[in-house]
């Protein structure tokens, strides 16, 4: 078996280093803007990345728990006129603990119905959002969300402050997602992906894998709605699952890939719809085109090839680091 | 050799819809042995592993383990309680290692708790890696799972549960589909895993494999247990002929079948 | 007025019954969820306008072509995000994407042909309404609920009775025992799509009809109550789907006279995610997934 170690870290180190450094170079709002909600986006993709990537969820609401955060930050800094790391945490913290309610009464039921059942809580949130004026001032929305302060310094309307946080948050839920994946919970959580009759005649225990994994994903995607709420300065009812799969499909895709893979994805995501500008009425049909053609054949090609370099160079690695056998 | 059965059903039965799947099953299993469920297809076999490992509920009837009342608990508890098994049709993780998935198999025993959960899988290669080597898959921990051919397959899956530190393991099916030799490797495997001290509860269709190695047999049909005793007494049971070996065995069948046995078992005691 | 509520929630639960069907004839034979059945249902709606208003057909016969046409649409969706998909032995759930990829794609398309706005619908008779049981029920009412009904009784008839029907069964429950049978799986597969595109079809002429409203967007909820109504109903149990229709239906119309017509879509999710918890496999379901 050849050894792909030398080859891999400079790839792959390389890459994000020169996306988190080309923004600063250009000094250019517009594009610092797009890298804010590409880092955004990245957070949501790796969320994805857990429940479904590594747990085998089909989490069809995910668009109700960004939401959730959201509008959950807006109205603690707009009533409460709670500090940002408060705001921003809670946002994260309410979306789990929904999440963990959901996943109470549905995680024992098989995939399909869980999904189902997921897609239904998201439009029940959206349509609340939508309809509970006297909190959520329905179709007008939230505005003036004050920006984030934190430590006493209040981010201005340039986005270059901005970023450099989202790239810590980025790094952090990154190294989160990287960590489970090679502890045992990611392992039993992979288990529980292929077969779950199989890992339960282990002894591990599904329903609370599934769980723990699902309220993870959605602290995670909370977390970003709330940055979402903070750094657009207004929130509004259009966290709707129609344009929300848009955003869920790439993430399955990104989950198919795994974790750096997600990476691309979001940034794909979020550059596309600027490049497509000048077809700006077709995009949607692109959005389309590119999804059949990404499913039928990016699983086959590059699917399959990045899954077994990345397990392959996984178990190299650390047998190289115990300094055990190996062969050739 | 009174003492307690390691595993004891006492009057199970099973339906489904109008079908009687298992009916009023008396069984059990004695600390230390290999011992063989036979019949022919249908008979309730493997409805009978799946009502004891958990996966079916019972209509009726009780299954204890070690003492403990194991009906109605949940697949994993029941596991954890010292139970391991294969499928009929293999069910391994076929996008993980090899190796990956005889860890899986550790996972519940040997981490305890939060902090064991978080730590890195790679913990367990060692152990997993000694694992594999005892099953004779060591050349292989890192291919794909779903890359093994067959007979490999059925070793990884035994490898797999024997990583969860059974009392007991029961096998379903596990020479279908191979030939001689891969069938009498198979057989010594499951002597060495016996003579580690766990005990075996083998459901086969091939009744000459089950006899040289299993003692006591169990004979299943239409889910009623209809015979059991060693593979000399069930050679003689008439009952047991006819329901599973069709007309009488000549003579010298039986003879050859009995040899086989002694043999494997001279010198093993195992009580 | 409870009456009448409870008249305008069975017609309503008729088309949503004739949408569910379509969605459960596809999921009993291939476990596929089609996204793209709202996006033919308008297309049925609005190539008919078309055919109406633009070429000046009468209205029977611009229905008759759309509702034919809506079915090679079906067959025109399986063949490019489908028949891949089952010709690689991929997961069924990755139908839901392709399928959600072709529904942007039509409506997409829609919009930049058609343009997004709400036309009115022509009516092929005078609408005349009267009382029945102290509700006011008109006669076009009750024609979209007659052929709704119509419909779903064609569908029950082929799918028990017919060999064909039969052919259907057996596919879905195994695809390489039918064919060894002698069934062509794919064939049959295409077949279902198209007669899942001519109720799509026929549904979107018949809320048209209904509401006397046609636009580009009418598919977009509508797919996907029509899918949940199945679920409600029984998964893949075309009994079931009429029934979870009927149900969704009145229940929407109940919540919007006596709760408010805002949250009739939280209760009537709120009901399936109950109906879910309860029994996964639907209220006329047979089978655990």
């Amino acid at each position: 078996m050849n050894n792909p170690k030398l080859k891999w870290p400079s790839v792959w180190l390389f890459l994000p280093i020169v996306l988190i450094i080309l923004p600063f170079f250009f000094h250019n709002q517009y594009i610092l803007q797009i890298a804010n909600l590409s880092s955004i986006y990245i957070i949501l993709n790796l969320a994805m990345h857990l429940m479904m990537g590594e747990a085998g969820l089909i989490n069809l609401g995910q668009a109700g728990f960004y939401g959730l955060g959201a509008y959950a930050a807006a109205l603690l800094a707009l009533e409460f006129n709670l500090p940002f790391p408060i705001t921003f945490l809670a946002g994260g913290l309410i979306s789990a603990f929904v999440g963990f309610v959901v996943a109470l009464f549905s995680m024992k039921l098989k995939g399909l119905y869980f999904a189902l059942i997921s897609l239904s809580v998201a439009e029940i949130i959206r349509i609340i959002t939508l309809v509970w004026m006297d909190v959520t001032r329905g179709p007008m929305g939230l505005p003036g969300i004050p920006r984030p302060k934190l430590f006493g310094y209040s981010f201005p309307s340039n986005n270059e402050p901005y970023f450099i946080l989202m790239v810590i948050l980025v790094l952090i839920t990154y190294l989160t997602m990287y960590w489970i994946q090679h502890s045992n919970f990611g392992l039993a959580l992979n288990t529980i992906r292929d077969s779950e009759h199989a890992a339960a005649s282990l002894g591990i225990n599904v329903f609370w894998n599934k769980t723990i994994a699902f309220v993870i994903g959605c602290f995670f995607t909370g977390l970003a709605g709330s940055f979402y709420a903070h750094f657009f300065t207004y929130v509004g009812p259009t966290f709707g699952w129609h344009q929300t799969m848009l955003v869920l499909t790439m993430s399955m895709l990104g989950a198919l890939a795994g974790l750096p893979g997600a990476v691309m994805a979001a940034i794909l995501l979020t550059t596309l719809p600027e490049i497509l500008r000048p077809l700006a009425m077709y995009r949607q049909v692109f959005y389309g085109v590119l999804l059949i053609v990404l499913i039928i054949y990016g699983q086959s090609y590059l699917g399959q090839r990045l899954k077994r370099r990345l397990k392959v160079d996984r178990l190299q690695t650390q047998d190289l680091q115990k300094g055990g056998q190996n062969n050739g | 050799m009174d003492k307690e059965p390691l595993l004891e059903v006492k009057g199970l039965s099973k339906n489904f819809g109008g079908l009687k799947a298992l009916d009023d099953v008396d069984l059990r299993v004695n600390s230390g042995f290999v011992v063989g469920l036979i019949g022919p297809n249908g008979s309730g076999k493997t409805t009978f592993f799946n009502v004891v490992t958990g996966v079916f509920h019972p209509n009726s009837g009780n299954v204890f383990f070690d003492g403990v009342d194991i009906t109605r608990k949940p697949i994993h508890q029941i596991s954890q309680l010292g139970i391991g098994r294969t499928f009929q049709h293999i069910d391994l993780f076929p996008m993980m290692s090899v190796l990956n998935n005889v860890v899986a198999g550790m996972l519940v025993k040997k981490s305890a708790g939060l902090i064991g959960w978080m730590n890195a899988s790679s913990h367990y290669h060692e152990n997993a890696s000694e694992l594999l080597t005892f099953v004779g898959l060591d050349e292989k921990e890192y291919m794909m799972a779903g890359e093994l051919p067959y007979g490999d397959q059925r070793r990884l899956e035994v490898a797999r549960s024997l990583a969860t530190d059974p009392k007991l393991l029961l096998l379903d099916e596990p020479l279908a589909g191979m030939n001689p030799v891969e069938i009498r490797d198979f057989i010594d495997l499951i002597w060495k895993i016996n003579s580690s001290g766990i005990s075996v509860l083998l459901i086969e269709h091939n009744v000459r494999a089950v006899m040289s190695c299993c003692d006591p047999i169990h004979v299943f049909d239409y889910g009623q247990k209809i015979a059991e005793g060693s593979p000399e007494d069930l050679l003689q049971d008439e009952a047991v002929i006819r329901a599973y070996l069709g007309d009488e065995i000549p003579d010298d069948m039986v003879e050859e079948l009995v040899e086989d046995h002694i043999e494997k078992t001279r010198g093993e005691q195992i009580c | 007025m409870f009456i009448q509520q409870l008249f305008n929630g069975i017609m309503q639960g008729g088309l949503y019954a004739l949408l569910a069907v379509g969605f459960a004839l596809l999921f009993g034979v291939l476990r596929l969820i089609n996204f793209s059945h709202g996006s033919v249902f308008m297309l049925g709606a609005y190539l008919t306008y078309i055919f109406i208003t633009n070429l000046h057909f009468p209205f029977l016969l611009a229905g008759l072509i759309s509702i034919i046409l809506s079915g090679f649409v079906g067959i025109v969706v399986e063949r490019i995000s489908v028949a891949p998909l089952r010709k690689r032995k991929m997961p069924f759930w990755l139908g839901m994407i392709t399928t959600f990829g072709m529904a942007l794609i039509i409506e997409n398309l829609s919009v930049t042909i058609f343009g997004g706005s709400y036309r009115s619908f022509p009516t092929p008779i005078k609408m005349v309404g009267f009382e029945i049981l102290g509700a006011h029920v008109t006669n076009i009412q009750l024609l979209t609920l007659g052929v709704a009904m119509l419909l779903m009784i064609l569908l029950v008839l082929f799918t028990q009775y017919t060999w064909l029907g039969r052919a259907f069964r057996a596919v879905s429950q195994s695809e390489d025992t039918s064919s060894l049978m002698g069934i062509n799986a794919n064939l049959i597969v295409a077949l279902g799509f198209f007669i899942s595109g001519v109720l799509a079809g026929s549904a979107g002429i018949l809320v048209a009809m209904y509401q006397n409203i046609v636009s580009v967007n009418m598919g977009l909820g509508v797919g996907l109550k029509g899918f949940f109504a199945s679920v409600m109903g029984g998964i893949g149990s075309i009994p079931g789907a009429v029934l979870g229709g009927f149900l969704l239906g009145i229940i929407e119309s109940l919540t919007s006279a006596y709760i408010s017509a805002d949250l009739k879509n939280v209760i009537s999710f709120t009901a399936l995610i109950l109906v879910l918890m309860w029994r996964p496999m639907g209220l006329l379901g047979k089978e655990q997934l």
